[in-house]
């Protein structure tokens, strides 16, 4: 009966090769009543360790491998959790830990906390300060470190180990020798300490030694070589009880006393008790009403004016639950009575809240509301996305703006009273002020209740690639090129992706292959396909609960300062802690910036979230798919779909949205949809009792909410059933039985066995892609808020994505649509610019100002220093007041930035001029300012202009980046985006311009296609490659930007143009004397015989 | 004083561990085995087959009046599962 009680994962960052279920699985196949995890420094791999050790039905030991500092000498131990306490006290080590490192003090502060009888139990294994001691032959020292330890009142034993290496005076691989474990059990045994036998297993066997001397590696950033490889064999396995025996004998020397050893280990794994309670699996931990109380109580709100609660002195939980439901009911009653109430709606509140006291959730929805109140007090803008638009209380409580009843969204997608698992709000807030958000949520709730959710940054393709090329010592060069020519895929399709993508068989590839260090180099990336890399702060998730949180969840602190919890997201929901997503979305800071200009400029308040929602010129404008920019519907497959589609609903944009989505493009939803929604096939409904349900979608099923009523519908159920039902779809176990149901509840509700079947099908292959339409119809708010911005306030609009650039474009793409848009963007100018884009009154409109803070190179100071210090007389008085660069006053001068201040000299004047100030001694200043003399030197041609804007600003500010090609375009036959709708269909021609995105969407038939987007100046350009051209012109489109396109029109709507590729070239390489490049030669015959 | 070598031997094992060998025609039998360990040589340096694990003893042994301490070693490949030949590595004096 062996159990490895050192045991590490790959949560043991950088270090453990194995992840905590495939320990877990290898212990039960191996027969082992259990096994431990301890990885290094925290407790990340615990939840899915503890959950895959429950599966395979052997017990989960949790504890930590921590660092120990004495006189400045670091070594490590093991805390193993033997009970709750102690699993409480492993907590606060851990967190401690990280606050400020481990010393004895603080052991034995830790030791005092908790109740230590029972506690933790402590192993001092070969990288402790006792081992080390005996490994010196420093005994009396040894037996200091023991009483010392035994002072914390901590359970403590000796943990021998071999991982069979050689024995070396002084070397320190030695101390994972046969020799030195013998060294030191048997100095344990004569102190009457209880030693126990590990392996500190880092992988489950000797295949994946490898990947462990790789990790070593890079750890050290340093080739692999002996000296940075941690050992020296392949030893340190998680081995079968019968090797551990064997084992057992080589270090005692005989059969009794390796029993005894073995014995011991085992009484110790037998007394370690840890439970699910113990780690709060299945429980709920919401924070304490009293503490939302009195968090509520600092916020501008007027809901506790009136509120009848004074501050709670509530002694017993069910009173506790009593108020909070009582307060939920009170809060949504009060925007409830200036609702327009009808009996669906008091009957829809009513469920709605039987359902949540039923759960009791209630504090759960007072602490979300209590949080966007306290948001929206400070003036930023936030939104609910998610299934929780679904719920009319939190429309109520002013979580979501959209009401639920008027959208036919659906309550039960988002809560359930068959699913006791606490809901998911996530809010939108604006990106740049989310960490403000964080501390606001800390200083209400305490610091002691509020933490940020860790994610895991792992191995993909790329860092793969780039850390196995380090440890094997290909060159940095070499290896950057080839990681950077993959996709970011896993790197476990690393070998894959060598044969699908055409541009990897490169040089850099073909060379690798040469030298025949390819098949080990892919060997190696697969191999650390997944392992996570470190922790870091997940982007959204915030933490909230009770004053037991400390005890229950081990906290680091994340680069930015943040309490962490070291539990990924699935983690912290299994153990029942409220998390808020607060995902901080750069459209809403784009927005807020635009409604801010427009007040500053115009003196107009705008209230975005009250705008009417059935603008007619908005939808225009949605229609005319010029939507760069906007939410969601800026990508060149979205306006393909918008120029097809036409929505001039809100609930259009949310139908459109559901669409847009890898599931319905792979199966194929959207021609079907289109073809009924525009009346070129009549619809076919499933059924005329399903018709009310799928009308909106002319029949085809989008939404999960659908689904659910589709199945109500059918088979009698609640919604609440449907949805539970809904979900068991996806699961292949699930699907018989559910079958059985779904036929006999139809048959019973008088459908016919045809008419069953077909829902059937279409229930089973939806599965997989539908999407909330509460989820969506979140999504779509800012959608339509940022088109209906783009039309009413375009120089508000562009100046806000300029200045927080939300969407996917280049900021030079966003230029030049403002440009065709009729809104003028102005150069960066010293006198009138500012840090970000802003909005300026120009030619009796309303222009886009270009601020300082893009100029590359420049820094906060600089830009601080010139704005402080506006308005500047001349280039002389800004030198003298300013301390910016040489070369970025240079690059001002260059961008045109004083041109306004001196219009009689040109951009190479004001060169010269600078440096003539520049030379002055300070001695020697002028007294008065020197004139600046038209030296005769001319101005900078456009194209040296164009040159520089792109390189210091990378937006070609003075004209479109094209004109530099005006001469070679002019010989070329090509066509323009404004005259692409006049082509025909089938018509072959040729396009160029610069590049603006590509993207490798995910496609029905699973085959690559490179969507590719041009901009001439006169508008965007649509091309899409199929796997037949991308053999040929897959490289080019990469690598190069500025490109010379040949396709063929295809029309996709009403104003919907895109280009079929058939060819693709660096314009660069075709212009000038090169013109005649055979192919286009070609293609210029092919035109014309065309 | 140690000197390395690679000369082949005639091994036989009892309880799993070193008993008896023959080198040179003379028959040495092990008296206590000092100590044993794995070593696996780089895999790194070499071809991308390259595996080797080496079993090695230190063992005292005895023949006729001398007594000797010699690593015996034999290697073998984790991937493969072949194993080659005994031979005495390296020797003390």
């Amino acid at each position: 009966m062996f159990t490895h009680l050192n045991t590490v994962s790959y949560y043991s960052f950088r270090y453990g090769v194995a992840s905590p279920s495939a320990l877990a699985q290898k212990a039960a196949e191996l027969a082992m009543p259990g096994v431990a995890l301890v990885d290094q420094d925290g407790l990340s791999g615990a939840v899915e360790f503890f959950q895959a050790c429950s599966m395979y039905g052997i017990k989960a030991h949790i504890g930590v491998n921590l660092p120990l500092v004495t006189h400045n000498k670091t070594s490590r131990f093991i805390a193993l959790a033997r009970d709750s306490s102690g699993f409480k006290a492993l907590n606060r080590l851990i967190t401690a830990h990280h606050e400020a490192g481990l010393t004895f003090d603080v052991l034995e502060t830790i030791a005092n906390l908790v109740s230590v009888d029972t506690g933790l139990v402590i192993l001092l294994g070969p990288e402790s300060q006792l081992a080390e001691y005996i490994f010196q032959d420093r005994y009396n020292a040894a037996t200091q470190v023991i009483s010392q330890w035994q002072k914390t009142g901590f359970d403590v034993r000796p943990e021998i180990v071999s991982h069979r290496t050689e024995y070396v005076a002084n070397q320190r691989t030695s101390l994972y020798s046969t020799y030195f474990a013998r060294q030191y059990f048997r100095w344990s045994i004569d102190c009457s300490l209880q030693p126990v036998l590990s392996n500190a297993a880092r992988y489950l066997d000797a295949k994946q030694a490898r990947t462990a001397d790789v990790l070593d590696a890079t750890r050290n950033l340093t080739t692999l070589s002996r000296s940075n490889v941690s050992k020296r064999n392949q030893e340190a396995c998680l081995y079968s009880e019968t090797h551990m025996q064997k084992l057992a004998v080589e270090i005692t020397g005989d059969t009794t006393t390796a029993h005894k050893l073995l014995m011991h280990t085992h009484q110790l794994a037998a007394s370690l008790e840890v439970t699910s309670d113990t780690l709060g699996i299945g429980k709920v931990f919401l924070p304490e009403l009293s503490v939302i109380m009195n968090s509520s109580a600092h916020t501008a709100d007027t809901r506790w004016d009136s509120s009848p609660a004074k501050p709670l002195t509530l002694k017993r939980q069910e009173s506790e639950t009593h108020k909070a439901n009582q307060l939920l009911r009170d809060w949504c009653l009060r925007s409830y009575s200036q609702y327009q109430q009808t009996e669906e709606s008091n009957s829809r509140l009513d469920a709605e809240l039987d359902v949540i006291f039923g759960l009791g959730f209630s504090t759960y929805f007072l602490t979300v509301a209590t949080i966007v109140d306290s948001i929206k007090a400070k003036g930023i803008r936030v939104a609910a996305r998610g299934s929780g638009a679904g719920s009319f209380v939190n429309y109520l409580l002013g979580i979501s703006v959209l009401d639920p009843l008027q959208y036919g969204l659906l309550m039960e997608r988002f809560l359930s009273p068959l699913r006791n698992s606490l809901p998911d709000i996530d809010i939108d807030v604006e990106s740049h002020r989310r960490l403000e958000i964080y501390d606001d949520i800390s200083e209400r709730f305490g610091s002691q209740r509020v933490a940020a959710v860790a994610m895991f940054d792992t191995y993909r393709v790329r860092q793969a690639i780039r850390d196995v090329g380090r440890a094997l010592g290909i060159p940095a060069g070499e290896i950057g090129v080839f990681a950077k020519a993959f996709p970011r895929i896993r790197a476990r399709s690393v070998r894959g992706a060598l044969e699908e993508f055409p541009e990897l068989r490169s040089s850099s590839v073909a060379k690798l292959a040469q030298t025949g260090q390819l098949n080990r180099m892919l060997d190696l990336v697969e191999g650390l396909d997944g392992l996570p890399r470190h922790i870091a702060l997940h982007p959204c998730g915030v933490l909230i609960s009770d004053a037991s949180f400390i005890d229950r969840i081990a906290l680091q602190t994340s680069n930015q300062g943040f309490p962490l919890s070291q539990y990924g997201k699935e983690d912290v929901e299994t153990l029942g802690l409220l998390k808020l997503d607060v995902l901080g979305i750069r459209m809403q800071s784009a927005m807020s910036y635009a409604i801010d200009e427009v007040q500053r400029t115009q003196a107009q308040t705008i209230a975005l979230d009250a705008i009417d929602f059935a603008d007619s010129e908005t939808f225009e404008l949605i229609q005319s798919t010029r939507t760069l920019g906007c939410f969601q519907i800026e990508s060149p497959g979205q306006r393909e779909l918008i120029g097809k589609f036409a929505p001039d609903t809100f609930n259009d944009i949310i139908i459109d949205i559901s669409l847009f989505r890898p599931g319905p493009v792979k199966s194929d939803m959207i021609t079907p949809f289109l073809e009924g929604r525009h009346g070129w096939k009549e619809i076919a409904y499933l059924h005329p009792r399903l018709k009310g349900i799928l009308r909106e979608t002319s029949g085809v099923v989008v939404f999960h909410e659908q689904v659910i009523r589709i199945l109500s519908e059918m088979t009698s159920c609640s919604f609440a059933e449907a949805d539970l039902k809904r979900r068991q779809f996806g699961d292949s176990d699930q699907i018989r039985n559910l079958r059985a149901w779904f036929y006999s509840s139809g048959l019973k509700n008088r459908f016919d066995l045809d008419v069953i079947d077909r829902v059937w099908d279409i229930l089973v292959s939806f599965a997989s892609f539908g999407f909330c339409k509460a989820h969506a119809a979140a999504f779509a708010i800012p959608t339509y808020q940022s088109a209906w911005l783009k039309h009413h306030f375009s120089a508000a609009f562009y100046a806000g994505v300029l200045t927080h650039d939300p969407g996917m474009y280049p900021k030079r793409a966003i230029v030049h649509d403002a440009r065709l848009h009729g809104v003028s963007v102005l150069p960066v100018d010293i006198n009138k610019s500012v840090s970000d884009y802003r909005v300026e009154a120009h030619l009796q409109s309303w222009a886009v100002r270009i601020g300082f803070a893009d100029i590359k190179n420049i820094s906060e100071d600089e830009v601080e220093s010139i704005v402080s210090q506006q308005p500047f007389r001349s280039l002389y008085d800004f030198y003298q007041r300013t301390h910016v660069s040489f070369t970025q006053v240079e690059a001002l001068i260059s961008l045109g930035a004083f041109d306004s201040l001196h219009p009689h000299v040109t951009r190479r004047d004001l060169l010269l001029h600078l440096h003539e100030i520049t030379k002055q001694q300070p001695d020697n200043l002028f007294v008065f300012e020197p004139d600046i003399e038209p030296s005769g030197l001319a101005e900078l041609t456009l194209s040296e202009k164009l040159q520089i804007e792109i390189e210091t600003l990378g937006i070609d500010m003075s004209a479109h980046i094209l004109e530099l090609y005006r001469e070679t375009l002019a010989r070329l036959p090509i066509t323009y985006a404004q005259d692409l709708l006049s082509c025909r269909g089938g018509q072959e021609v040729l396009v160029v311009g610069i590049k603006v995105s590509t993207q490798t969407p995910p496609m029905r038939s699973g085959k690559r296609v490179i969507f590719v987007t041009l901009d001439d100046a006169t508008g965007p350009i649509d091309i899409t490659f199929f796997t037949d051209t991308q053999d040929a012109y897959a490289q080019i489109i990469f690598s190069s930007s500025l490109l010379l396109a040949k396709g063929v029109i295809r029309r996709t709507g009403p104003r919907g143009i895109s280009l079929r590729g058939t060819g693709c070239w660096d314009l660069q390489d075709v212009s000038g004397d090169n013109l005649s490049v055979v192919s286009l030669a070609h293609h210029k015959s092919a035109l014309s015989a065309g | 004083m140690t000197k390395k070598l690679d000369d082949p031997i005639d091994l036989h094992m009892q309880d799993g561990v070193p008993a008896r060998f023959r080198w040179r025609n003379r028959i040495f039998t092990v008296q206590r085995i000092v100590m044993y360990w794995i070593d696996v040589e780089p895999w790194w340096h070499h071809d991308y087959e390259h595996d080797v694990t080496w079993h090695i003893w230190r063992v005292e042994v005895r023949c006729l009046a001398q007594c000797l301490t010699l690593d015996v070693a034999y290697r073998d490949s984790l991937l493969s599962g072949n194993a080659f030949p005994w031979r005495i590595v390296r020797i003390f004096d």
